[in-house]
């Protein structure tokens, strides 16, 4: 009786997983097509004519390989049923590859777009060995860092937000932060960022943002600041659980650019001109929906203006 | 090279200093953790023995990050919560003190069962024995044993940055992102090399001194 009643037990339970694996799977492949559609829905077509040099070379050696985060929601993230990058960024590699092949191809060996993961530590060094072509990695272009790359952008715009606990109310700015503990992910430069806007607000640190967002989720920190790109990537799959600062509270400037080695000056134009032309033609908006605003987050009132500095 | 050369040098010192009392304080909990451990390990009382052999089996076969996992977010989830310093000491404690408990039974079980048959029967009682005659001499012989436990704690004491207590490796990552760019990554790497090496030979110097003194002719 007892081994009976163990065996219905153990079935019951392999159905339940079963029907949740297939669940599961059904919504990877909606994901996935929507990725899909959106790379056919681009209106953005080859250039009729492509700068000789960096640019020249890509098409001629057939694939565009970038550097991509791999495990940033909204930003750069790698499905692992699927092995699609999707994100803003991925967006933006799409509509380069658009840009300079006519198609874009992710499958297979004749693949035209090939993503390469790059952390914050690797970045530097991947674009100046020749590793990956360009870095689209929310890859923010300070001034002091431009006389080491040449930086196409930025394609957007962001900056330090706060995130509290969806049923907090009395954080509305960060004003609001003074005695409250602030989760900051050690080493990164938000922590500095946060002691100068509020020197009051009681910066702790923990691994990572993910770590940051659980412990805000256990009530052990009463909020998480950093990049609001990197915010409402938390917010996807919790939106009950927590809640981003309106964005006229950003306190600092975030230019994401696409970085190539240094002297490249054609090649960063002619990405200047394909972010220009996808602000134009709706291309932008589109990559905007099915990312960060599919997360909540509000279409921005002013887009991000290519910056087309004198080379150094 | 030295760009910034005063201000590296200050933040590492505050790391390392917090990394000091950090190893220092989960040392002093190991010690303590281990030799009731010992105690109980060599204890005539089945049920101690096991409860020791529970204790260790499970701290020496789980990694010290996954500890210190879930003691930072685990209990606040049942309603215990505390400062991230005491979770980073009660981790290191609790895992060193394993360590700790096995080297001092090796030790205990190095000194001839003879003299604890002695010892009882000249009317010691167990508590006794062990307090007068037989942990004495087990000190003595698990000095450098120990030593290597506590030079372990210090590179271990590493994992506590996961939990937000800004230790030496920590002070480090925040040099290395600086939003200015200020520092050079080698300069920041070699720092922190030199500051866990000059830890560590002060403590082996230590603990060799400590094992001369406690040299005795068996």
């Amino acid at each position: 009786m007892f081994r009976r009643s163990v065996i219905a037990g153990i079935a019951v339970a392999t159905m339940a997983l079963a029907a949740a694996c297939s669940g599961e799977a059904s919504k990877e492949q909606e994901k996935e097509e929507d990725v899909q559609e959106s790379v056919g829905d681009y209106a953005m077509e080859q250039a009729a004519e492509l700068p000789a040099g960096f640019i020249q070379d890509i098409k001629d050696k057939g694939v565009l390989v970038v550097g991509s985060k791999f495990d940033q929601p909204l930003i750069g993230q790698r499905d692992t049923a699927t092995g699609k990058i999707e994100g803003f960024d991925a967006e933006m590699a799409r509509l380069l590859t658009l840009r300079i092949f006519g198609t874009v191809d992710e499958e297979g060996d004749d693949a035209n777009l090939k993503f390469v993961e790059t952390t914050s530590e690797n970045r530097e060094t991947y674009v100046n060995d020749g590793t990956v072509d360009v870095v689209i990695a929310s890859y923010s272009m300070y001034p002091e860092r431009l006389p080491n790359f040449d930086f196409a952008g930025p394609y957007f715009d962001t900056g330090q937000n706060v995130m509290v606990a969806a049923d907090n109310t009395d954080v509305q700015s960060v004003a609001d932060l003074a005695g409250k503990q602030v989760c900051i992910a050690e080493g990164s430069g938000s922590i500095e960022n946060m002691q100068e806007e509020n020197p009051d607000a009681e910066v702790t640190t923990l691994a990572d943002y993910a770590a940051c967002a659980e412990a805000l989720a256990n009530g052990q920190t009463d909020a998480v600041s950093t990049d609001e790109t990197i915010l409402y990537g938390f917010t996807v799959d919790r939106p009950d659980a927590f809640r981003v600062l309106d964005s006229s509270n950003i306190f600092t400037e975030e230019p994401y650019g696409i970085a190539m080695p240094l002297g490249e000056t054609d090649a960063r134009m002619f990405i200047n001109d394909m972010i220009d032309e996808a602000l134009a033609n709706g291309d932008w908006e589109k990559a905007f929906n099915l990312t960060f605003g599919a997360a909540g987050m509000p279409m921005p009132e002013t887009l991000p203006e290519p910056n087309r500095y004198e080379p150094f | 090279m030295f760009d910034n050369f005063d201000l590296m040098v200050a933040a590492l010192w505050d790391g390392l200093f917090t990394t000091i009392w950090v190893t220092l304080a989960s040392f002093a909990i190991a010690l303590v953790i281990g030799a009731i451990l010992a105690v109980m390990h060599v204890s005539p009382a089945p049920p101690a023995r096991w409860a020791a052999n529970a204790y260790t089996q499970t701290f020496r076969n789980v990694p010290l990050l996954a500890v210190l996992f879930i003691l930072f977010f685990g209990f606040p989830k049942i309603g215990i919560s505390a400062e991230n310093w005491v979770w980073a000491l009660v981790g290191l404690g609790t895992y060193t003190g394993a360590f700790v408990g096995e080297t001092l039974r090796s030790g205990i079980n190095s000194i001839p069962l003879g003299q604890a048959e002695a010892a009882r029967s000249i009317g010691l009682t167990f508590g006794q024995s062990l307090s007068s005659v037989i942990l004495p001499q087990a000190f003595r012989s698990v000095i450098a044993p120990i030593g290597t436990l506590l030079t372990a704690l210090v590179k271990n004491s590493a994992l506590v940055l996961a939990i937000g207590v800004p230790e030496l490796s920590a002070q480090a990552q925040r040099l290395i992102n600086d939003n200015r760019d200020r520092f050079d990554l080698w300069a920041v790497i070699i720092g922190v090399l030199i500051s866990y090496l000059i830890v560590n030979l002060i403590i082996s110097y230590f603990v060799r001194l400590a094992e001369k003194r406690a040299v005795f002719v068996r």
